[in-house]
């Protein structure tokens, strides 16, 4: 049999339909919120001239294009005061970036019926990517997690509300792994070694529980969990301190055009 | 609410509150933090706070149901924590999102101060004095020219013009005559104001803008124009910081804006000024806040100091420990020794410790403010630095 995934497996059309209104709402949610942050920023005196005369549409292009520049995706500047920062962001972003892009591939190739990360080879390669990724990117949550709440300084400057963030997706990651491993260990399938993390939580669920019907259960609600926990984080994004994910690149960007001799190490 | 707190902020400032990370790099390498040992008032809590009001005021909320009013405790809680600040900028400097601080506070500042939050009356006090006697110390201002060598002759137009500011015309004056006699060495023409007036630094900083700022401005403007020079070159960081930001805000400059330090050491590299006396020894240098991480300046002055120093015969500099761009404060600066002078007491000690640990003869500096607090420092009996304290242009005269 072709190794294949199917999109929404072991959920009823009821359970599909109530996921469909709560993202509906999440989204919703998001997007005013993001909407009202940006409207602020156009607000501003103008003073440079990238900025000058952008609208709410124009500072979000700027906010996607700036992402890809050179500082914003290596961490350049980071990296001059901290190796280990460094490191640890980049584990974040980066696997956060490609799982959200698989995750985007997932949707289109379900809504779109295009059978090609879904399917065969594709399809391992593809769940191997998104494997690697997740494990990275709970490394990186676990290392901001220890960062901010064991060493004394950090301890004595963060806030419940930097916790949540890093909470939320860290309880995201680890669910989708739950899911994944439930429903490798439900279909048993030959090529558990692309899977290496998702494998592992198959191996632990299958100590754990022995039935099938007590994998089908504990996949349906760490799949609604993980789904309602994501749906959650994706609103919370414009009304928290993770609206920097739309904020940091553009003045990252701006500080080494405009300042790049007085605040950036060359 | 009086008036809008967004309104003093560009676009850039507003998209800088939201891209903090709070991943506390600026609380660890502030100087405030770091002199009083204790981590209050923490870059990044201003920043979160100030977001909160905004969001208060311009939110999603505030959109759909109404701005939310601020405690007036709140705010005046808030403004009391940004003028314990001296605007040195190293949060800025080590910000790995960019954001630019020193002029986020003085730009909240200023908003805070048309609100009528922070100092008030510290700030009105100044604004009077200046008024008066165009200077913030309260000094007659027919003694601003006594710091004029008699055996200088500074001719009255020229295209250069040396601004003196007034901490080295009344209180630095081996600064005021280092410059001009490197000057004449160099055999560059220069002129200067003898009718200067204050450079709006001092309200500019405490968040003032009104009038008298402007006033000042306008009367150094029309004087410097006057005499038709083109390039105006201050040797206090903080003239030249207000020039290139302050002024054009108020009218638009005839004339370029370039550090003493620079042209001198053009000169030196140029062989125009040699030293013919050596010095037999180690020496540290300071760098200057507003000279290594200055706002509105878009440059930073750290190898000219040590052009000028290297070109000393027998100088060997010994750097301290945070140095160039992240070199500490000495909490001379933002207005701060007006507003919290037992702030700027402490703030003090740790740079001439760290001074001190290089074992150098002689700490050079390059700020009248820096130069003027170690002295308050030291006679103050504060802290009593094993170290000799040199004005970097009094040294290099030394060595002609």
């Amino acid at each position: 049999m072709e190794p294949s995934r199917v999109v929404y497996w072991n959920l009823e059309e009821s359970w599909k339909l109530a996921f469909f209104i709560f993202a509906s709402i999440a989204l919703l949610i998001f997007l005013l919120g993001l909407w009202s942050r940006i409207n602020i920023w156009t607000q501003g005196r103008d003073e440079e001239n990238t900025l000058k005369g952008l609208g709410v549409a124009g500072l979000l292009w700027l906010s996607f294009k700036t992402f890809f520049s050179m500082d914003c995706i290596l961490y350049r500047r980071l990296f001059t005061m901290s190796t280990f920062r460094g490191v640890m962001i980049l584990f974040i972003v980066w696997s956060f970036l490609i799982l959200f892009i698989g995750t985007i591939l997932t949707t289109l190739e379900h809504y779109l019926d295009l059978k090609i990360f879904l399917t065969g080879r594709g399809y391992l390669v593809f769940s191997l990517i998104l494997d690697i990724a997740g494990g990275l990117l709970i490394i990186g949550l676990v290392a901001a997690l220890i960062r901010r709440y064991t060493t004394p300084v950090n301890r004595r400057i963060s806030s419940l509300e930097d916790m949540a963030f890093l909470v939320l997706l860290l309880a995201v990651v680890v669910l989708g792994f739950a899911v994944e491993g439930l429903r490798l260990a439900i279909h048993a399938p030959p090529a558990l070694d692309w899977s290496p993390i998702g494998g592992a939580f198959t191996a632990l669920f299958k100590a754990l529980l022995q039935s099938r019907e007590s994998l089908l259960m504990a996949h349906k609600i760490a799949w609604i969990a993980h789904g309602v926990i994501a749906m959650i984080f994706v609103a919370y994004i414009p009304y928290s301190k993770i609206f920097h994910l739309f904020a940091a690149q553009i003045t990252t960007s701006l500080s080494s055009t405009l300042y790049g001799g007085v605040v950036r190490e060359e | 609410m009086k008036n809008n707190l967004i309104s003093n902020l560009s676009k850039r400032q507003l998209i800088e509150l939201d891209a903090c990370t709070r991943c506390g790099l600026c609380a660890e390498w502030c100087s405030v933090v770091l002199a009083v040992e204790d981590y209050v008032n923490t870059p990044m809590d201003k920043i979160r706070q100030y977001k909160d009001f905004i969001q208060a005021t311009h939110g999603l909320r505030a959109r759909l149901l109404g701005p939310k009013k601020i405690a007036d405790e709140e705010l005046e809680r808030f403004a009391d924590e940004l003028y314990k600040c001296s605007t040195c900028g190293r949060c800025g400097a080590v910000c790995p999102v960019g954001i630019h601080c020193q002029e986020l506070w003085i730009d909240i500042r200023a908003t805070m101060r048309e609100l009528g939050y922070g100092p008030q009356d510290k700030i009105d006090e100044a604004l009077e004095i200046l008024e008066k006697v165009h200077n913030p110390f309260g000094l007659p201002m027919e003694e601003r020219n006594d710091w004029i060598p008699r055996d200088i002759e500074i001719p009255e137009k020229a295209e250069l013009a040396f601004f003196v500011g007034c901490e080295l015309a009344y209180k630095a004056k081996p600064m005021a005559q280092g410059a001009v006699r490197l000057l004449k060495a160099a055999n560059i023409p220069f002129t200067i104001l003898t009718d200067e007036w204050c450079c709006g630094f001092p309200p500019y900083v405490l968040g003032e803008r009104g009038e008298e700022f402007a006033a000042e401005v306008e009367k150094n403007v029309e004087g410097l124009k006057a005499k038709g020079v083109k390039r105006v070159a201050p040797y206090c960081p903080c003239c030249l910081a207000v020039m290139r930001r302050g002024w054009p805000e108020v009218v638009e400059l005839p004339f370029e804006t370039v550090h003493v330090l620079k042209i001198i050491a053009e000169a030196v590299e140029d062989g125009k000024i040699k030293f013919n006396k050596s010095f037999k020894g180690t020496v540290t240098y300071h760098d200057p806040c507003y000279l290594s991480r200055g706002w509105g300046s878009g440059e930073n002055l750290t190898d000219e100091p040590r052009t000028i120093i290297k070109s000393i015969p027998g100088v060997e500099i010994v750097e301290m420990e945070h140095n160039k761009k992240f070199s500490l404060c000495p909490g001379s600066g933002g207005g701060i020794r007006r507003t919290n002078l037992d702030l700027s007491h402490e703030m003090s000690i740790p740079v001439l410790k760290e001074a001190e640990a290089t074992e150098a003869k002689v700490l050079l500096t390059a700020c009248p403010a820096v130069y003027e607090r170690f002295k308050m420092t030291i006679n103050e009996k504060i802290y009593e630095p094993k170290i000799k304290i040199m004005d970097i242009l009094e040294f290099a005269v030394a060595h002609l």
